[in-house]
């Protein structure tokens, strides 16, 4: 399946002219996945320039060849940006081990960009003060590029008086600098100074000469007629291409099959004018293909060739675009299945894995993300979208080595996006450092203050660090920023839940599961406060269904087993721990949750056997209720009043862990008076 | 009442269970006042993770500390630094706590004698049903010190709360990565 290049091209120029960045890039990105050429690279790397992510543009330059002079200044002008001047001036000159270039052997490499390049030369040098190089350099007039010695010029006679210390050749790299300055001030979009930079690779046979008089009546049409065609669509000027393909839009009403799915996403690469415009350009192709009904065969396999082409590439943005409607409505599975099928090259991509990995986390298949989000972070090292579901992938698997370092490569790497603050937030709160997650989740606010994950972050932080007003004002952000945003939803409701406000948490976990239908978990926690609301019924059903979505997750098991429990269904309980026993064998709660059956169906001996277990397999020994629960065993006499108590949770010999054993055995002897088993299911 | 010497010797206070999520350090939820304080020896240095600096009082015993939460407060523990072989004269020996609702109706639950201490003491506050506390104010006095100083010092002071861990259903913590990745949506 070919692509069509130069309408893709087109429509990324298209893009850029109009800052249209995302799109410019998500295009772009799609183009040089299927066709890993030279140009490609430089207009991905292009779009990632302009869109201010300069360390994306360098990394990607880096990791491929450049041979080309557009490739080698664009990745010598993102060097002196990230202030790797060394290696600019190495890529500009050949370095210290090879050869040096001349300057004529400069201007004759880069041709019409020389004077750009010798410019950036030139600043390099300024910065690091080589001033002996820099002095012969305004002496050269740069060929062919009349506005340069026009700007250069001017600025002569604006240049500032030279600093006094300086000998005079420090005064001509002043000029010079001046120079440069003014060229780049002036020109605000270099391509109109460059004529024809692109090595356009024609796919097709040269076509008639009635062809271009569709596209712009303008043009004469001389024999080879490409070249020219495709500098009209690259021109800022790009209102002609617009105007036919606005002319098109009436004479070949098109088809634009993915085009309603684009309007729900709220985010996301292509916008419907964007896949419109490229929909348009190739259309150009294939209705001329179709108009031209008696024409010669080679012309005919030509246009066979283009429409192919075109078709392959609407294939493409189709399935892409089907698989990300499914992945907004929640339809994990389905967009999983969807975009695995797309053609490798295209799946090996950071965009296309990011999608795939996000999916996994929607469906909490941790594992399965962690290693898509990793292949991410191999491919493409400089990616900072989709990171922070990566972060709390991390968080939840409590991967703290990696979170780390993930951290802070990003935080190294992008300051400016709210992404990498994300991850650090998220790398503290898993140390529990939440007050320096709160302040890192605070700057990717400051950053982005539309970006409504760091607010969701920030509200879970906020909640467990107990300030559930300022948590509950952080999920309406969110909220406000993105209605869909389901997690926000959640946070709602668990603050809700807290607050035994359990029918608000029924409302909101029910609104958050309208959202994701087919999360496990969201199912689970209707069930508890179905429970606490004494409806045990809709509480087994819904677990139930729980189940049934995700077999995998043991939480519901769990709970199905205590409300069964709960509601004197002893043998139903004691069969689904055995299971969940299976599933998970080093979980101190099932252990625990056995014994508290065994001990109400009087079987003493095995309750406290699988107390003794739950000990065992709780080191830190902080789970007190477990040693409540057996030494009340241990105290069957004792008779002090039931205190109904909702946070049977530490006595003071678990306290003194940490300290000499002496004073945990005084304690011991003032033992526990709580009544709390039946008591911590009083959901 | 009267608890022995309780202290370890740990830089970090309670390094591990704030790993395992057991306790939470709340004292920046806290409003913390003095009774005197020499300049540059105050709160700041009461609360500032560093066991070289310290308040020194600057007044008449006993010396106050007090601790004002926003809002009822569940507390389990208090933590104090101090080290007779640096303070020597200046270490308290003698300590009282005080909880209530404000400084009008403070009632001491704890009080401690300490002899040559060096680390941290861990002062659990619990109530007679061994539940950790639930206050407005937490106020710690020193009523005597080492040698019969007249001033104190006092290096560090953490207050712990509880931390419910499991965020649904009143279930002890778990302790798998197969159990705690299911626990919540983030």
């Amino acid at each position: 399946m070919t692509v069509l290049q130069e309408p893709v091209q087109a429509a990324v120029w298209h893009a850029l002219n109009h800052y249209a960045y995302r799109d410019a890039v998500f295009l772009a990105e799609r183009l040089y996945a299927e066709v890993h050429s030279e140009e490609a690279l430089f207009l991905l790397a292009t779009c990632y320039y302009r869109s201010g992510k300069e360390y994306k543009a360098y990394h990607l330059l880096k990791g491929h060849s450049c041979t080309t002079p557009q490739c080698k200044y664009l990745l010598a002008k993102c060097c002196v940006e990230l202030s790797k001047l060394a290696e600019g001036e190495q890529i500009l000159t050949g370095g210290v081990l090879n050869k040096q270039k001349s300057q004529d052997d400069i201007i004759t490499e880069f041709g019409d960009s020389a004077c750009f390049t010798l410019a950036l030369l030139g600043q390099i040098y300024w910065y690091v003060e080589l001033v002996w190089l820099f002095g012969i350099l305004p002496l050269e007039p740069s060929p062919g590029d009349p506005s340069y010695l026009q700007n250069y010029s001017h600025s002569g006679s604006g240049m500032e008086p030279p600093p006094p210390p300086g000998p005079p050749k420090k005064a001509i790299s002043r000029i010079s600098q001046v120079g440069t300055k003014s060229v780049f001030a002036q020109s605000g979009n270099s391509r109109e100074l460059i004529p024809n930079p692109f090595n356009l690779t024609q796919t097709t046979a040269p076509q008639t000469s009635s062809t271009p008089q569709v596209l712009s009546p303008t043009i004469a049409a001389p024999p080879n007629v490409q070249p020219r065609r495709s500098s009209r669509l690259f021109t800022s000027a790009s209102s002609t291409a617009k105007e036919n393909s606005k002319k098109l839009k009436m004479k070949f009403p098109t088809k634009i099959p993915n085009r309603k799915t684009k309007t729900k996403m709220g985010k996301g690469g292509i916008t419907p004018s964007n896949l419109n415009e490229s929909i348009e350009i190739l259309k150009l192709d294939s209705s001329i293909s179709e108009g031209k009904g008696n024409i010669s065969s080679p012309q005919f396999q030509a246009f066979n060739l283009q429409k192919a082409a075109a078709d392959g590439l609407m294939t493409l943005m189709r399935d892409i675009g089907r698989g990300y409607l499914a992945l907004c409505s929640y339809n994990c599975r389905e967009a999983i299945n969807i975009l695995s099928q797309l053609p490798s090259h295209h799946y090996n991509t950071g965009w296309v894995l990011g999608q795939i990995g996000r999916a996994h986390f929607e469906v909490a298949e941790y594992m399965q993300a962690e290693r898509i989000f990793s292949e991410v972070r191999r491919i493409e090292s400089y990616r900072v979208e989709g990171m922070e579901i990566y972060s709390t992938t991390l968080w939840h698997l409590q991967k703290d080595v990696a979170l780390s370092a993930l951290s802070k490569d990003l935080t190294d790497m992008d300051k400016n996006s709210p992404e990498p603050w994300c991850v650090a937030g998220n790398c503290f709160s898993l140390q529990r450092e939440h007050d320096i997650a709160i302040k890192f989740f605070t700057r990717a606010i400051q950053v982005d203050p539309s970006f409504a994950y760091a607010y969701t972050l920030l509200g879970h932080e906020l909640v467990l660090t107990e300030e559930l007003e300022k948590a509950l004002g952080c999920f309406r952000n969110a909220i406000r920023l993105n209605k869909r945003h389901y997690n926000a939803w959640y946070g709602l409701g668990m603050i809700y839940y807290k607050q035994e406000k359990f029918n608000l948490a029924e409302i909101h976990f029910k609104k958050a599961l309208s959202i994701n239908p087919q999360s496990s978990v969201l199912l689970c926690h209707i069930g508890v406060v179905q429970h606490a609301l004494k409806k045990s019924d809709h509480a087994l059903e819904t677990l139930n269904r729980a189940i049934s979505i995700d077999p995998k997750n043991p939480l519901c098991k769990f709970h199905r087993a205590s409300i069964l429990f709960a509601n004197e269904k002893y043998k139903a309980a004691l069969q689904e721990l055995e299971e969940l026993k299976q599933i998970v064998p080093k979980e101190s709660l099932v252990y625990f949750l056995i014994g508290k059956v065994y001990k109400k169906l009087g079987q003493t001996h095995l309750a406290l056997m699988n107390f003794s277990w739950a000990m065992d397999l709780d080191p830190k020994g902080a789970n007190n209720q477990i040693k409540e629960a057996i030494d009340k065993r241990y105290l069957p006499d004792d008779d002090e009043p039931v205190t109904p108590d909702d946070y049977p949770y530490y006595s003071t010999a678990e306290v003194e862990e940490s300290q000499e054993s002496s004073m945990t055995d005084a304690d011991d002897t003032q033992l526990h008076t709580t009544e709390s088993d039946e008591d911590t299911f009083n959901l | 009442r009267y608890t022995p010497n309780i202290h370890c010797c740990s830089k970090v206070c309670n390094r591990h269970m704030i790993f395992t999520g057991t306790v939470r350090e709340i004292g920046s939820q806290a409003v913390w006042s003095l009774s005197s304080c020499k300049p540059g020896f105050g709160v700041d240095q009461l609360r500032d993770d560093n066991l070289e600096t310290y308040w020194q009082s600057d007044g008449s015993q006993p010396h106050l500390v007090n601790i004002q939460f926003r809002r009822k407060t569940t507390v389990k523990m208090l933590c104090i630094y101090a080290d007779y072989k640096s303070d020597e004269s200046y270490t308290p020996s003698k300590i009282s706590v005080r909880v209530g609702n404000n400084f009008h109706n403070l009632q001491e639950i704890r009080q401690l004698e300490m002899v040559e201490p060096s680390g941290w003491i861990h002062i659990p506050l619990l109530d007679l049903v061994n539940n950790p506390i639930r206050t407005f104010m937490i106020q710690i006095a020193v009523l005597a010190n080492h040698q019969n100083g007249r001033d104190t010092h006092m290096r560090q002071i953490k207050v712990y709360t509880p931390v419910e861990e499991s965020s649904i259903g009143k279930f002890p913590r778990c302790t798998t990565v197969d159990f705690m990745m299911y626990r919540t949506i983030r």
